[in-house]
């Protein structure tokens, strides 16, 4: 297994990969971009790769304001750039073909034939495919059985739930404190005032506004499964972590590793600490409580919704279909209601809102039968098949 | 040289649709039961889909289905069947963010492919990529403005769709995941729990706090008085968003912006046009980043409520011509009641509703929400029209 951090870390000693994250094109970097040159040489004089993290999402404008300056002679010291923007992606392609590419699907790309598409897209540019934190650990080990590029996924650090281009948190500061914030870096922590969601670490910074999950993602206790599973590279992002002792810890853990030492880091780290997804993805299982999955009309011989009911006269549905009444001297109907009850009714006598007793009825039509008990609005209706 | 944009509207039911397509919308777009990011909306069976696309077609608009979700493995195994179903029924188009989705559908069908919003394309880099993986048309991240799109277009060489009114996301659409993990919903498979709308506090690394703020809340979008610019900058499709809103919104969003396309060559009309927006239930009104970067000021900071200048009472279901209009009714109304009649593409009008009478005859003094109920005829009125009451 190999490990890449951020420059920020400081003691990269465990690290083959150092991450530089310059302001102008990193979410949450703080790398002055006059100090980049420097921090290059730094990483090359201890033998190890410096990589350029320019992981912000850029629109047409963003992209003439940024490269109409300061960026080429950055991106022009780096052998290897992280890149999660495809029109970074396309833009490295095109213009710097001898740059190595790192493509971030972090974000959603979760099934095989889209990854391996965008393997097949970067070709051999492609250095390495940085994998969701959503995956679990089956998906990783079919992934990277199958992938021809290092897999990367991060090991410990902040979850990112949320990015947005907009100024949210600072100018509130602003109006509160009457003092020039702009879009300096900050940091806040929000609560939710509706749920038990307390303490997520928001930053905001030129970039935008970012929201963080308040637990940190860490699989150091398992990380005997994560190389299992073929995962070559992975990434500790302890940037927001203050406590050099932890920072300490985390290093030796990399560097001889026991799962000990794993739950001892657990128990010291600042924050709360979770697998996220690792072990199993259930986000979809609650799908079904969001909607009457009853109330969804089965195709098979639908004849419309009941629209009406008055106790004792009648019931009136919107027919959805073409029928001729009474073809065989008799109609058969299913009510199938919103609290998922069944009724089975033979009908006499079909009326028009007129009340004219009529033998066919169109799609769009609205008719009436005499009322049947049992039956609410919004109830389905099919005929029977005779 | 200005060009009519194409109007896109929502059809988060096959009602809904029919609404769309009646007040005036180019085209639609709609989800099956699976693969789009409305989860809890009604949302189109199987041959719901077929009755949606031959009344659309019908009437010369087109059907756009979503397929927008990011899928995982398991979930992509059911796509196949589907979108072979969409091709069989003549669907115009699929719009996809996920590139797996796209090689399943290049795969097994020659659908046309549309790049969701929710794949944040933001420039013409990023379409030139997906303009090579076969895509015909992008729909900009909503944070581009009309100048980028113009420039986008120009380079890239692919149709472009943008946003013009309705909801926002504040964030990038596509990179928000709060509800997977505070809810346990993936939002990128349709289990969005809007948690941007929540009210939060704030503290910083002092200890100041800002409580009750709604500070990931965006107001809504609206474009309209801007119309002009989206045809002169030769945008091919302007969308309306909201699937999961009401009959009144579509009708009312999609005849506003009909008219407004349709007099493209005459603007006087086009405040009275951005008056209708303001009937139906909305947040503040905002133009985002259409212009110019969205700021703070585009921020909804209030709790979500449901203040409207209009009510809808009902939906016309029947019109008996000279003798009555069969009502269904959405909310109470009285006898001696002034109404309001929405028609497909005249001016809306007013009438006094002298009777009220249910479908045993009875006379009624007011309406019951969930009934049918016949009131008096009135000239230009067409089924799928909506009636609608000032609120006091």
């Amino acid at each position: 297994m190999n490990y890449i951090s951020y420059f920020e870390n400081r003691n990269l000693s465990e690290y083959q990969d150092i991450l530089i994250s310059p302001e102008c094109l990193s979410r949450l970097g703080k790398d002055k971009n006059e100090d980049v040159q420097k921090m290059v040489k730094e990483v090359k004089a201890l033998n190890k790769r410096p990589i350029l993290e320019w992981d912000i999402l850029m629109t047409e404008s963003d992209f003439d304001k940024i490269f109409s300056s300061f960026v080429l002679p950055i991106i022009n010291q780096f052998d290897v750039v992280r890149v999660q923007d495809t029109g970074a992606l396309k833009y490295l392609m095109e213009n710097f073909p001898d740059k190595k590419i790192q493509l971030l699907l972090e974000g959603h790309d979760h099934n095989l034939i889209g990854i391996k598409k965008w393997e097949e897209i970067v070709g051999d540019k492609l250095d390495r495919l940085v994998l969701s934190l959503q995956l679990t650990k089956k998906s990783l080990e079919i992934y990277c059985k199958e992938l021809n590029t290092p897999v990367e996924i991060m090991i410990l650090g902040r979850i990112p739930l949320f990015y947005s281009p907009r100024p949210l948190a600072n100018p509130l500061f602003e109006k509160k404190t009457e003092k020039l914030i702009g879009d300096s870096y900050m940091e806040y922590l929000a609560s939710s005032e509706e749920s038990a969601h307390k303490n997520l670490p928001v930053i905001e910074n030129m970039h935008g506004t970012f929201m963080f999950n308040s637990k940190d993602h860490c699989l150091l206790e398992c990380l005997d499964e994560v190389k299992n599973v073929g995962v070559t590279w992975a990434r500790v992002d302890n940037r927001f972590v203050k406590n050099e002792s932890i920072k300490k810890k985390v290093n030796d853990c990399i560097k001889e590793y026991s799962k000990d030492k794993a739950q001892k880091i657990k128990e010291q780290y600042p924050v709360g600490l979770i697998r996220g997804f690792f072990s199993v993805n259930k986000s979809d299982v609650l799908f079904k409580k969001l909607k009457n999955y009853r109330n969804i009309r089965k195709d098979h011989n639908y004849l419309g919704d009941v629209l009406d009911v008055t106790k004792g006269h009648f019931i009136g549905i919107q027919s959805k279909a073409k029928l001729n009444f009474f073809k065989n001297g008799r109609l058969e109907l299913l009510f199938s209601t919103p609290e998922g009850k069944s009724k089975q009714v033979f009908v006499k006598e079909v009326f028009n809102s007129k009340k004219d007793k009529i033998e066919s009825i169109s799609p769009g039509d609205i008719f009436f039968i005499k009322h049947i008990s049992g039956v609410s609005i919004r109830t389905r209706v099919y005929t029977i098949s005779s | 040289m200005s060009q009519l944009p194409e109007l896109l509207s929502p059809a988060g039911s096959l009602e809904k649709l029919k609404i769309a397509v009646s007040y005036g919308a180019d085209a639609v777009y709609l989800g099956g039961q699976k693969f789009g990011l409305r989860s809890a909306a009604e949302n189109f069976t199987n041959d719901e889909l077929l009755e949606g696309v031959n009344f659309a077609h019908d009437k010369n608009s087109k059907v756009y289905v979503v397929l927008n979700s990011f899928l995982h493995d398991e979930d992509l195994k059911e796509l196949p069947e589907f979108i072979k179903y969409l091709e069989k029924i003549d669907v115009d188009a699929v719009i996809v963010s996920d590139l797996g989705v796209v090689e399943t559908i290049k795969e097994h069908t020659d659908l046309e492919v549309h790049l969701s919003t929710q794949a944040s394309c933001l420039n013409q880099y990023s379409a030139k990529i997906w303009k090579d993986l076969g895509i015909t048309r992008v729909v900009l991240g909503r944070e581009a403005s009309l100048k980028d799109a113009v420039s986008i277009k120009r380079y890239a060489g692919v149709e472009i769709e943008m946003f013009i009114h309705g909801s926002m996301c504040m964030a990038y659409s596509g990179n928000c995941v709060i509800s997977n993990y505070t809810q346990g919903r993936d939002s990128n498979r349709g289990g969005c729990a809007h948690s941007c709308r929540f009210e939060y506090s704030l503290e910083d690394s002092e200890g100041l706090k800002v409580e009750n703020t709604f500070f990931m809340s965006s107001k809504d979008l609206n474009g309209i008085m801007l119309l002009d610019q989206f045809s002169q900058s030769k945008i091919d499709s302007i969308k309306v968003e909201g699937r999961m809103k009401s009959y009144h919104y579509v009708a009312t969003v999609t005849k506003a912006y009909r008219n407004a396309i349709d007099s493209l060559n005459d603007k006087s009309n086009w405040k009275n046009l951005n008056k209708e927006l303001e009937k139906v239930t909305h947040r503040s009104y905002t133009d985002a980043s259409l212009i110019s970067k969205a700021g703070s000021d585009s921020v909804y900071d209030e709790r979500e409520h449901e203040d409207s200048e209009y009510t809808v009472v009902g939906l016309v279901r029947e019109v008996i011509e000279g003798e009555y209009l069969l009502l269904e009714v959405r909310s109470k109304f009285h006898v001696g009641d002034t109404l309001e009649l929405v028609p497909f593409k005249e001016n809306s009008f007013e009438f006094v509703c002298e009777f009220l009478v249910d479908m045993t005859e009875s006379k009624l003094d007011s309406s019951k929400p969930g009934t049918l109920v016949k009131i008096p005829y009135v000239k230009n009125c067409s089924v799928w029209n909506i009636v609608r009451k000032r609120n006091r």
